[in-house]
């Protein structure tokens, strides 16, 4: 019973960095329709700058995220301007910026092993190999600070989407841009925003899995794969749906390794993403095309 | 107020608005009429900047509205309630109706009045948009319209998908608001209610206006009744 909770407890802080990790693909997919196959190697980007950060000026992880989360912010206004929004509004919108997304992953990519080799790189804080002890469950003191950071800016994001006017305008841009525009709201401007929040909350969840995971050139394609099966197994385009994704396939990894072994366990969250699709093609918390 | 000069839209190679001339005053009721297809919504989209003409001036209170980015219409005080209502269905009939608010002073002001003219709007204020009937749907466009303080509030189509009794209740509020000072201008298939309420009217035929008359002329027009009215 006892392993069952700590299992439990593991796969549900996993599931919730899993959760960050997504949820800014699924707000760009939700708000602008496009598809952004670089996302994993922007989370990339951020892992390294938090690499540097921390070995070159020791500034611990979680502050990092204070300066990497506005520089990715610039850096998707950037993209969005000179890569994205040429393609918006053309025709074969949705297949050209699957195109010009993959093309800048594979830029991203190559950068990177460019400047920093293929040498996986890990950091050591003070946290590392460290748990904490709650009620005899023993939890990773790394991870459970990425959980509490995720749940945070969950409920940060939630409040601002729901609660303000500006995250008005956002959900109303995602479920009819004419009629926003015609509302008065500049169409364009939330995209943009939109598109640099995701990238920015994509950096920040490099900076909070940094302690956790190793960083190399190619780690933003492990954490595509993943973010996209957490997006469509929630729900495309669904807030909430990243967050429940995220929980399942965390839960369903932590399970898997300890079961089966932890080589299998991304074969057990894939097989469960193919159920998924056979059974609810729209993912668990999405609603059904309109047809 | 508003006056359309010359305007020519073509969608990719196929031209669907031909030399079109529209003038609307301060303080009318005007409606455009016209089968499916003749182009009486691309002639709405445009105006709103939906839609980019070829050639053609538009002008509105004196100001070239070409030159206005469409999404700053709005506040230029030209509002357009769409075609199938296009609320946004997964929020609050509030939030459909603030989002559209962009001058707070007024902002009060206006809902009550909106609640007032439309009770069945204040009932559902909590409810989600999506979940309202096609009538409560077309009241929510328009109060989201209003909110948006026009000076022409513009419809396309206002009674598409209604009940005659709600199409009633529609062009009633339609009198409403132009006694609270607000220009109308909208598009319809319902030829004698729309020209009842209306002064002018516009007959849309092929991307052309074919026939323009001050609605009791136009009622009374051999072609209108034998085409539009079924009156021999």
């Amino acid at each position: 019973m006892e392993t069952f909770l700590q299992i439990i407890a593991s796969g549900i802080l996993l599931g919730g960095i899993y959760a960050l990790i997504s949820v800014g693909l699924n707000l760009i997919f939700g708000v602008i329709k496009i598809v952004n196959l670089a996302h994993g190697d922007f989370l990339m980007v951020g892992m390294y700058l938090t690499f540097f950060l921390f070995t070159l000026y020791k500034i611990n992880p979680y502050t990092a995220t204070l300066l990497v989360f506005p520089i990715l912010l610039v850096v998707g206004l950037v993209i969005f301007r000179l890569i994205i929004k040429p393609l918006l509004g053309k025709s074969e919108t949705e297949v050209n910026t699957i195109l010009a997304s993959a093309g800048l992953g594979y830029v991203l990519q190559n950068l990177a092993l460019m400047l920093w080799k293929s040498d996986f790189r890990a950091i050591e804080t003070n946290l590392t190999g460290k748990s904490i002890n709650i009620g005899g469950m023993m939890l990773s003191s790394g991870r459970l600070w990425a959980f509490i950071i995720c749940v945070v800016v969950a409920l940060v994001l939630y409040y601002l989407l729901m609660y303000t006017k500006l995250g008005a305008q956002v959900r109303a841009v995602s479920q009819d841009t004419d009629a926003a525009t015609l509302m008065g709201i500049n169409v364009n401007m939330i995209y943009s925003l939109t598109f640099a929040v995701g990238i920015g909350l994509v950096g920040l969840a490099g900076c909070i899995i940094m302690p956790i995971f190793n960083v190399y050139p190619t780690v933003g394609t492990y954490f595509n794969t993943l973010a996209f099966v957490i997006v469509v197994l929630g729900g495309l385009g669904s807030f909430t749906g990243a967050l429940v994704g995220g929980l399942i396939i965390g839960l369903v990894e932590t399970f898997a390794g300890v079961m089966a072994s932890a080589e299998l366990a991304q074969v057990f969250s894939l097989l469960l993403f193919l159920i998924i699709l056979f059974v609810k093609p729209e993912g668990i918390l999405g609603k059904a095309a309109r047809v | 107020m508003l006056e359309i000069n010359g305007l020519n839209v073509a969608y990719g190679d196929t031209q669907v608005i031909w030399d079109l001339n529209l003038k609307v005053e301060q303080g009318e009721i005007v409606t455009m009429l016209g089968p499916n297809g003749a182009g009486k919504t691309t002639i709405l989209r445009t105006i709103c900047g939906l839609v980019q003409p070829r050639s053609g001036s538009i002008t509105f209170q004196g100001q070239d509205l070409l030159k206005v980015p469409a999404y700053n219409r709005a506040k230029h005080g030209i509002v357009m309630v769409p075609e199938g209502r296009r609320l946004f269905p997964k929020m609050t009939v509030e939030e459909n109706l603030e989002i559209a608010a962009w001058k707070p002073d007024q902002k009060a002001e206006t809902m009550e009045w909106i609640y007032e003219t439309m009770p069945k709007l204040a009932e559902r204020r909590k409810q989600l948009a999506g979940t309202l009937s096609g009538g409560e749907q077309q009241m929510c466009a328009i109060g989201r319209g209003i909110m948006a303080q026009p000076s022409l509030l513009m419809l396309d189509e206002p009674s598409l998908g209604l009940a005659p009794i709600i199409v009633e209740q529609v062009f009633e509020i339609l009198l409403k608001l132009k006694s609270r000072g607000i220009t109308i201008f909208f598009v319809e298939q319902f030829v004698e209610q729309s020209l009842k309420i209306s002064s002018r009217g516009y007959l849309c035929e092929g991307g052309q206006i074919v026939l323009h008359e001050d609605s009791v002329s136009m009622l009374n027009n051999d072609y209108v009744r034998q085409v539009y009215l079924g009156i021999a």
